[in-house]
């Protein structure tokens, strides 16, 4: 054969080489389309056929619409009873559209989804969905509460003994495991499908893992607010006691916000061999299931792809109903330039901006059309927490509250909420959510006022007396100038604007303020540490609101305590001491107002604002129902009106 | 070749060593710690019930231990007195630095505190005797053995013997105002059962000696390496291997995809500008690289997506991610043209910065041997100026840039941070600034030695190939 020949021989061997696969990738690719189309078809069979069968007696809408009273409204008829109606339907039952995926977004990875061990506050958010509490705070006045996973919730010596009774025929979710291996045999239970009933057990395994102190993680820091429990007895399948060692407001709050914890599932490893009585809370800790979510709410865990998305399903036995998504799906965008962005192509339902965003996008957009499409609508609503400044009371300087008070009143907060956070955000005076009761309205904040804190400076003895522009004062023998630092959380351009404005305004009454900027670990240390004169603050409010833990002279004297500032005052300690252990909501306002009082008074903390969040989301979404316990859209309460509209 | 080869590959071996000492030192010196980071503007306080879970955990991950020279066992009974007054204030003026600092300390001397604690029980001052109690029923804890390798069952039965020893001790402390009898008993039982159980917090010369260099974070963390076990995340308790793992396909697609378009776009450029080397063209196609090489990936990225992604003035492409989220399935075709397409730009943004460099390689490389003396040769040979170009002058031009193949390889498997965050794919990249922000020494102790561990392996791969592709290079 000639060269030529062999050369050509080989090219066409290789071309129908290259044509038969491509022809078998086009065949094979439709093979799989078709598989998967199968797939999709046998699975809406069996799904419907599931919740044909699977129905269960509790699972009607709205549980008492079926006519006759049942459970929860026998349990609500006891006089007894702590717990109260539901004020109105949890979704909006009417126009509701359902079998829509809601696409929401996480800034990060959550470290884990089991609601006792995973720290940080993402995962509560998926526990919302996932789970229950045992009764839920009341929309409009949060010290009621309503019946979730528990109908009754009775104490029969006001405060001590707490008896509760579970809903019954609640069931868990059906665990996220390859059950046809049959390797996960071992976790099915005694309901449909294989389903596990909620019982006491399941509570009483949440205390169990309080009294563990192997048992790290989110768990830990809840400890504390449960440092007077004394004992949980299960006295039947759906009642327990809970029995604690001190009348404390706040243990009934804490108690009804719990999420139950399957004990048939946490404390197995994964080959189903029960763990030791040594070692079982470190083992929790590790557990194999803590990387997947499990609960008894409308939606149940599917998937959580590392850094990609967590992915939810209605549970359809969900004994409230079945929920109005089909899906929850999640996605983890860690660039938060990126969030309106993935809002505006459609790919997410709802975004929060940041301050930056919401300056270009909102306040200056004087359109109102936002992200170029009119589908989508702005909102703002308030968060729970407030910002602040805090005095090192150790120190001599601050340790005068004429001082503190000039302090403030140097300050331009009107000014920073105004220009530094964009208006997003209401100038504060007091340790509480100005939102409640507690806030007394009638105490404004101190007002900027430079000369006024240069009088006050004068009057607790602080003048220039050398002439070099900065006010000094004899303290113990030795003249001092007024310099002072002020520790900054570095990671924030805001935080740093904030400081140089403060800086210029102190040194026109002759102080001298150096800003440090340190990072959160280096903060945090010294904040522990008590090496700083004053540190900017937040603080995150939980309802009802504890005063000892941050102001009692008591946890002053304790290393890294959160008294960082060392606040040492009889009358607060008095007040916080009462609060405490009050039971009364008017007498308890009342307390509130005297310590508010007190607090600006004194002025250990200059409080700067309660901050706003704005939200844009598409108009196929609900109207944002704004409860106490949540100032911002809970999402328990997010539907679809309409077909969406995003692209 | 072989003897070379051999040679080189056992000296990565202690060069691994003396990098992970490096990295470990430094990372364990830097500021922060494990498992405490609130993170954001939000403090997180540790109050005495945290403060057991803290120990345990600290226990669990050997941040108790000294970095990497352990001297406890020589600690002095002064040292441990004065640590108690400064941890329980007993004088009245320690500062709060000093507590903490005299706090940790005793958490983490654990069962190297016990034989001095004993005798201190019997001292003069009640309130010392008070603290020496409390603290010793934190100090005599035994550490549980692990249960992830070897023996499971004897790991169980002995951790089963030390929980019931530990549990025994944990109640003999008093109050401050207990009865003088209470607290003479609980002494007398501490006395007992030092009596039964001392020698195992007392430590013969050669037990010091062995605690010295093993009893370390180092030691303990080298330990687990040569079982190849980089130990779980303090973050979400997964081992961090997988995770390592399970974050490299997304990596590896766009490190790869953009390294061999890379490639295939500046070598031509390269040998193009080696030819018209001087000319006006040379010089623009310069300014061009060199203005994509000096614009940051984060803005290259954010203006690539601001005008293809979002509709203005078009939206091509997605707006990020590594594929759709969708929970339908899709066929294997349908996945790889969807991925392809979501990696569209992170591809060219991270190919953007790379042209620059390897066109410069490749462009000295040709010019290099353009002026042989056997280009010459082949141009009189009467030679076609394609052939002599291609054949001869870029064929051995290219050496230099075929070595540095080799040391992309980590590069391959770091991924890039800045991209992976803005385009939001889940890779490596992501994975380390997270691990870091976190202080995950477990993950960023993987992250970075593998990367070096590849890195080694790289250069070596890059020097032997030198010696395969030119003949004038020699090893033996």
């Amino acid at each position: 054969m000639s060269k030529m020949a062999q050369s050509g021989f080989v090219m066409a061997s290789l071309g129908l080489i290259l044509g038969i696969s491509v022809f078998n990738a086009v065949q094979l690719d439709n093979l799989e389309s078709i598989s998967i189309e199968n797939q999709k078809r046998i699975e809406a069979i069996e799904k419907n056929g599931v919740s044909v069968s699977g129905m269960l007696p509790g699972a009607t809408d709205m549980g008492a619409a079926a006519g006759g009273c049942d459970q929860e409204c026998e349990a609500l008829k006891d006089p007894d009873n702590l717990l109260v109606p539901r004020p109105r339907d949890w979704v909006h039952a009417k126009n509701v559209l359902r079998g829509e995926t809601l696409r929401r977004k996480e800034g990060s990875d959550p470290r884990g989804l089991n609601p006792y061990i995973a720290t940080g506050a993402d995962n509560s958010q998926f526990n919302i969905y996932m789970s229950d509490y045992l009764a839920w705070p009341h929309f409009d006045d949060p010290s009621k509460y309503f019946p979730m996973l528990a109908v009754k919730v009775v104490s029969p010596d006001d405060g001590l003994t707490y008896q509760v009774e579970l809903r019954e025929g609640v069931y868990w979710h059906l665990p996220t495991v390859d059950w046809d291996s049959g390797d996960f045999d071992w976790l099915k239970g005694e309901g449909p499908g294989g389903r596990h009933e909620l019982t006491s057990d399941d509570y009483k395994f949440v205390f169990d893992m309080f009294a563990n102190q192997q048992v790290a993680g989110r768990i830990s820091s809840l400890r504390p607010y449960m440092d007077t429990l004394k004992e949980v007895r299960v006295t039947g399948r759906y009642t327990f006691e809970v029995e604690f060692g001190e009348r404390i407001y706040t243990n009934q709050a804490i108690l009804l916000g719990l999420h139950p914890s399957p004990r048939w599932l946490y404390m197995y490893d994964e080959d189903g061999r029960a763990y030791d009585e040594a070692t079982w809370g470190l083992k929790l800790n590790e557990h194999w299931y803590n990387q997947k979510g499990i609960g008894v709410g409308p939606y149940r865990f599917v998937e959580w792809d590392s850094g990609v998305k967590i992915e939810l399903e209605a549970n359809e036995l969900y004994w409230d109903g079945p929920p109005p998504f089909e899906r929850v799906l999640s996605s983890i965008v860690k660039d938060q330039n990126a969030w309106p962005r993935k809002l505006k192509a459609g790919e997410l339902d709802m975004t929060q901006l940041q301050a930056e965003q919401y300056a270009t996008e909102i306040k200056e957009n004087t359109t109102g059309v936002y992200l170029g499409n009119e589908h989508i609508k702005k909102d703002v609503h308030d968060t729970l927490g407030y910002f602040y400044l805090g005095w090192n009371l150790d120190k001599p300087k601050f340790a005068d509250k004429r001082v503190r008070q000039a302090l403030t009143m140097a300050f331009d907060r009107p000014g920073i909420v105004e220009n530094i956070f964009h208006g997003l955000g209401t100038v504060n005076s007091g340790p509480f959510a100005m939102q409640t009761a507690c806030y007394d309205q009638t105490i404004k904040p101190w007002p900027f006022d430079i000369e006024g804190a240069k009088a006050k400076l004068a009057e607790a003895g602080w003048t220039d007396t050398d002439g070099d522009g900065i006010i000094d004062k004899v303290i113990d023998g030795v003249k001092t100038d007024f310099t002072f630092t002020m520790l900054i959380y570095g990671s924030s351009n805001e935080y740093a604007t904030l400081a140089e404005v403060y800086r210029e305004d102190l040194l026109s009454i002759g102080i001298k303020m150096i800003p440090s900027a340190v990072e959160w670990s280096t903060m945090l240390k010294k904040m522990d540490e008590r090496e700083f004169d004053v540190y900017t603050g937040a603080w995150v409010l939980s309802l009802p609101t504890d005063l000892m833990q941050i102001w009692h002279s008591k946890e002053a004297d304790k290393a890294k305590s959160s008294n960082r500032i060392g606040f040492r005052n009889k009358e607060a300690d008095r007040i916080a001491e009462a609060l405490r252990v009050e039971f009364d909501t008017s007498k308890r306002t009342e307390l509130c107002h005297q310590f508010h009082a007190l607090l600006h008074e004194e002025q250990p903390y200059t409080f700067i604002y309660q901050r706003k969040r704005p939200v844009l989301y598409w108009d196929h979404m609900n109207e944002p129902e704004y409860e106490l316990q949540y100032p911002h859209r809970n999402v328990r309460h997010f539907s679809f009106q309409a077909e969406p509209t995003r692209p | 070749m072989l003897q070379y080869t051999i040679k080189r590959l056992l000296l990565t071996i202690p060069t691994f060593f003396f990098i992970s000492l490096l990295l470990f030192f430094v990372l364990n010196i830097a500021p922060g710690r494990p498992g405490a980071m609130g993170g954001g503007d939000q403090g997180e306080s540790q109050n005495q019930e945290q403060k057991e879970s803290y120990r345990i955990f600290k226990e669990q991950f050997n941040l108790d231990k000294p970095i990497l020279l352990n001297t406890r066992f020589a600690l002095e009974q002064d040292t441990v007195r004065a640590l108690l007054v400064d941890a329980y204030n007993l004088e009245g003026d320690a500062t709060a630095a000093a507590r903490i600092s005299a706090q940790d300390d005793l958490e983490d001397y654990g069962n190297y505190l016990v034989r001095h604690l004993v005798p201190l029980l019997e001292d003069s001052d009640p309130e010392l005797r008070q603290a020496a109690a409390n603290t010793l029923t934190v100090a005599s804890q035994l550490r549980f053995v692990s249960e992830r390798r070897g023996d499971v069952k004897a790991a169980r039965q002995q951790n089963r013997e030390i929980s019931k020893l530990n549990q025994a001790v944990k109640p003999w402390r008093w109050d401050k105002d207990a009865p003088e009898a209470e607290q003479q008993a609980i002494t007398q039982q501490w006395t007992d059962w030092y009596a039964d159980h001392g020698e195992t917090y007392t430590y013969t010369g050669s037990e010091s000696a062995y605690n010295l260099l093993f009893d370390t974070r180092f030691a303990k963390y080298w330990s687990n390496l040569v079982h190849l076990d980089f130990g779980v995340s303090t973050a979400d308790r997964r081992p961090v291997f997988e995770t390592v793992l399970s974050k490299l396909r997304y990596s590896l697609s766009l490190t790869f995809t953009s390294v061999l378009l890379a490639y295939a776009i500046a070598v031509p450029i390269g040998v193009f500008s080696a030819i018209r080397q001087g000319t006006k063209v040379d010089a623009a196609v310069t300014v061009v690289l060199f203005i994509l090489y000096s614009l940051p990936t984060f803005f290259t990225g954010t203006v690539l997506l601001r005008l293809l992604t979002e509709g203005e003035p078009v939206s091509w492409f997605p707006t990020g991610d590594f594929q759709t989220m969708t929970s339908d399935p899709l066929t294997t075709w349908d996945q790889l043209t969807d991925i392809l397409w979501h990696l569209v730009l992170p591809i060219a943004t991270y190919t953007s910065v790379s042209l620059a460099t390897l066109s410069r390689y490749a462009r000295a490389g040709v010019i290099e041997v353009i002026r042989a003396d056997y280009i010459r040769t082949a141009r009189a040979k009467g030679l076609s100026e394609p052939v002599v170009i291609i054949k001869h002058a870029v064929r051995n031009g290219m050496i230099p840039i075929l070595t540095l193949l080799g040391g992309l390889l980590p590069a391959l498997v770091a991924g890039s941070v800045v991209i992976e965050v803005v385009f939001n794919i889940p890779g490596m990249g992501q994975y380390i600034y997270q691990a870091i922000n976190l202080r995950d020494y477990n993950a960023v102790m993987a992250v970075l030695l593998t990367s070096s561990f590849l890195a080694l392996i790289g250069i070596l791969i890059s020097d032997l190939s030198y010696a395969l592709v030119d003949p004038r290079i020699s090893f033996d």
